[in-house]
This record gives structure tokens, C-alpha cells and sequence, in this order.
């Protein structure tokens, strides 16, 4: 009988990952790969150098199966957690500069328009994408900027010659109400 | 624990609007290190921002959820198939024992030696389709490293250059690196040598120390030669940093050093041991 990988759990899939299982681990990349692509997208917007942070992500795992713990959460947290610092330092490997270009930020959601996801953490996260639509540009900018890119307040400041002050205010702004809205999106659902 | 500097705020009155003001970014790592530390130490004596600190978080996590699906290329499903597949060469051996199992009969022969033949036409098809991959990704390095050089060199052809030796940090071990910085750019460039290849899960990860900070400069593999070279940028000029150590940590690198350092030199005054270069 063939085992139907497709339909096993994250952990057993990275069980069979462990024994050097091919088939295990191509079910755990048709399952998450275009989510690891979509974030290294974001991160880096460039297609080459995404897809090579997605394949270093998934090398990590293959080699390295046991480093995620089931007990600090779920396993697409640490995944999409692996593949942000992964892109980030490949931000710092090609030296390359951030930009203010909101538009190119903008670029990859315009390009996937996609329907309501049934996992409610990826919902909570299309959540967070239409929420940030809603801040002021300036301050969605610096959020995005230096979450995406792991940026403090002060290499923001450096980056986009913007004021230390002012990059802290919008920050704090920006979080501040993308907290609120966030709260208030969830009571409502609550309620319905 | 409250510090006996006039950094800290009084423990009878922690500064607790501070404190709310700096946890959004602090939840998602958007504070600088002092920043970091006061927040860390203001927690203590603020209980009531723990619930706010909670929410942040949950939204820090839900932002690594905001990214849309991208549908990746084939190209990179089928890069993960080849990576992970055993050596061609095991298929063939195994495929010969199966030949070698079939009965002596001429015809059997024959129809073998074509399957033989097929095998290993198939392989080397295998091969030099791998080699072909092997390449383009050689180029795609060679490309990388010809932008990062062109943003190199655009340094090296300013001011004074400063070359840093870095010494081995364990006994018995001869990795030796050195580093050309330009204490007025972020840029530098560091190159090891005699460095021990690393477990699987493993990687070299470069250090700029500046006091207690530990800031990533970027992680790297050596070659089997254990050789390597890393072109690195600062968050602030070089002048900022006062020495740039090594460490092995886990693929994907680390927060902050987890082990102990393989090399690790102070850089030296500009003035005092300058470069050719300039």
C-alpha cells in the first residue's frame, strides 16, 4: 500500500524527513512552498533571489529536520520565521539598499490577488495586509520596511535619511493603530 | 534589577509611558540595542504592559503570515528534487546487481547490454543535465560576487584601507582571515583561510564587535580547501566597530554568537596599518 504523504501531519512529514524521505519532503514543499516563495517575494522582490531563499529554506529543513521544536508552535511559523532571517541576511549579503518606493512594496500583493484561506493564522494574516492598507503611507512604509528587512529605528533612519525622531513617532503610530484595527476586526468577527 | 545610573529610571517610579511608547517596535525587533535593553528592564517594574507586549507579539507573528502565496517557478521544485535525490552513480550500481542477477541466456544478454547501455546513457544524460545546473548556478554566483566587487572596489578607490589580521581562537587550529575595511564605508571585505569544513546544519557566521554588541556582518561556507570569501556591509561605517570576530552556528545563522570564536581580531588604527590600497 502507498502511503498517502499529502495527507500526513507537518511532524510526521518531518519524521520521514529525518530518514532522508524524498516523497515526505516533496509533500511538505507542495504544501508550503508558494508560502516560503511568497514571503522571500516580499522580502527580497526579486524572483531569482527569492527562489534561492526559498531553496536554502527547504535545504534547512531536509538537512536538518529535528531543529524544529512542535512545542514553541506551529511548524509554518518556524518555517516562514527561518525564511525571513534567511532573506534578511541575504539583504546583507548583497549589500543591497533598502527603498522608499512604496510602490514596490505594493508590487506582490497587487500581483496575487488570492480568495479567503480556511487556516485561520494565513486568514489573520490577509487580515494584517488589508489592515495595513489603511495607515498612513508613511508610516505603513517604515512597519513593512523594517519588519520585512529587520531594520531598527536607527538604521531606518540612516537607510531613508528621515529624522530619528520621526522614524520612531511613525512607527509606534503606525503599530499603535494596526493594533487597534486589529483588535476591533477581530471583536467584530467575534460578534458575527 | 534596577542599574545605579542615571540611565535607568527610578525603581519607585519606572517609567512606564516609556515603555508603552517602545513596545510596538520592541515586539517586532525594531529597537536598537540600548533601546532593547531598557525596554527588557522597564518590564520588570510595568507588569501592567504585559498583556499589550502579548498582543504586539501575536501581531508580529501574524505579520510573517501577511505575505500572499507566490506560486514558485518549476524550476525551483525541481532544483529541491535533484538536490535531494541519492547519487546517480548509486542508481546505477544498483541497477547493474539487478542486471547482474539475470539468468545466462543470450538473448537475455543482449536485452541486458542494451538496459546496460541505457543506464548508462541515462546517467550521463543525468550528469551533464547536472552539470549544465551546476553551471548556470556558478554563473549566477560569479554575477553576484561581479556586483558585489563593482560596490567593493567603488571603496577601495577611496581613502585609507585598513587590513586587519585575524587570529586562531583555538588551540591547534591554524584558520587565519583577514579583512580590508575603509573605516569611513559600511563595506568590507573578509577572507578566511584553513577553516575547518562544518557539520551539516552548519555555518560560519562573521561578527562586527562593537562593546557588547554582537552585529552580523553575514554568514558564509567555506570550500573544500577552506577557503572562502565574504563582502560584507555595516549598519554604520566601519569606524563604529572595534573588532570582527568568527563563529560556527546553526544554518541560517544566529541572533548572536552562540559558540566559540574560530578567529578573532581588533582593528587596528587607520592611520597605523593602512593598506596599499587608496
Amino acid at each position: 500500500m502507498t502511503l498517502d504523504y499529502a495527507s500526513l501531519e507537518d511532524t510526521t512529514l518531518l519524521n520521514h524527513i529525518a530518514e532522508q524521505n524524498q516523497a515526505a519532503f516533496s509533500a511538505l514543499y507542495e504544501r508550503y512552498g508558494s508560502a516560503v516563495y511568497g514571503l522571500a517575494m516580499q522580502v527580497l522582490r526579486s524572483p531569482s533571489l527569492a527562489e534561492e531563499v526559498a531553496q536554502d529554506t527547504f535545504m534547512k529543513v531536509w538537512k536538518n529536520p529535528t531543529q524544529y521544536d512542535a512545542k514553541k508552535g506551529r511548524f509554518l511559523s518556524w518555517l516562514l520565521t527561518v525564511t525571513r532571517y534567511t532573506a534578511i541576511d541575504r539583504i546583507r549579503q548583497e549589500g543591497r539598499q533598502i527603498t522608499s518606493d512604496a510602490t514596490a512594496l505594493e508590487y506582490v500583493n497587487v500581483k496575487s490577488k488570492q480568495g479567503i484561506p480556511e487556516d485561520p493564522m494565513r486568514r489573520d494574516g490577509q487580515l494584517i495586509r488589508e489592515l495595513l492598507q489603511q495607515l498612513p503611507p508613511e508610516q505603513a512604509l517604515l512597519v513593512k520596511l523594517g519588519f520585512l528587512h529587520g531594520m531598527t529605528h536607527s538604521q531606518l533612519s540612516a537607510q531613508l535619511d528621515i529624522p530619528l525622531g520621526t522614524v520612531k513617532t511613525r512607527v509606534r503610530l503606525g503599530l499603535q493603530k494596526l493594533r487597534v484595527l486589529w483588535q476591533d476586526a477581530h471583536q467584530l468577527s467575534d460578534e458575527n | 534589577m534596577v542599574r545605579n545610573d542615571n540611565t535607568t529610571p527610578q525603581s519607585t517610579q519606572p517609567d512606564c509611558d516609556t515603555l508603552a511608547d517602545l513596545l510596538p517596535a520592541y515586539s517586532m525587533g525594531m529597537t536598537d540595542t540600548a533601546e532593547t535593553l531598557l525596554v527588557e528592564e522597564l518590564l520588570v517594574h510595568c507588569p501592567e504592559q504585559a498583556t499589550a507586549l502579548e498582543e504586539y507579539q501575536a501581531l508580529s507573528d501574524a505579520m510573517l503570515f501577511s505575505a500572499p502565496d507566490v506560486m514558485p517557478p518549476a524550476s525551483l521544485g525541481t532544483k529541491l528534487q535533484a538536490l535531494t535525490t541519492p547519487e546517480v552513480s548509486t542508481t546505477v550500481d544498483s541497477d547493474s546487481n539487478k542486471i547482474r542477477t539475470i539468468p545466462f541466456r543470450n538473448a537475455v544478454i543482449a536485452i541486458a547490454g542494451i538496459a546496460a547501455v541505457s543506464v548508462i546513457l541515462f546517467g550521463l544524460v543525468l550528469y551533464l543535465l547536472g552539470e549544465v545546473d551546476s553551471l548556470r548556478d556558478e554563473n549566477r554566483v560569479l554575477s553576484a560576487l561581479a556586483q558585489d566587487n563593482e560596490s567593493f572596489l567603488n571603496v577601495l578607490g577611496t581613502g585609507d584601507l585598513l587590513q586587519t589580521s585575524l587570529a586562531p581562537q583555538q588551540d591547534g587550529s591554524n584558520a587565519v582571515a583577514t579583512v580590508i575595511t575603509n573605516p569611513q564605508r559600511t563595506v568590507g571585505l573578509v577572507r578566511v583561510e584553513n577553516f575547518p569544513r562544518l557539520d551539516p546544519g552548519m555555518t560560519y557566521q562573521a561578527w562586527l564587535i562593537r562593546g557588547d554588541d554582537r552585529i552580523s556582518a553575514g554568514i558564509f561556507d567555506v570550500d573544500p580547501s577552506g577557503i572562502a570569501t565574504l563582502i560584507f556591509t555595516a549598519p554604520q561605517s566601519l569606524a563604529n566597530y572595534e573588532a570582527l570576530g568568527i563563529t560556527p552556528e546553526p544554518a541560517g545563522g544566529s541572533d548572536a554568537p552562540t559558540n566559540s570564536p574560530v578567529v578573532f581580531g581588533t582593528f587596528a588604527d587607520a592611520s597605523s596599518d593602512s593598506a596599499s590600497g587608496g
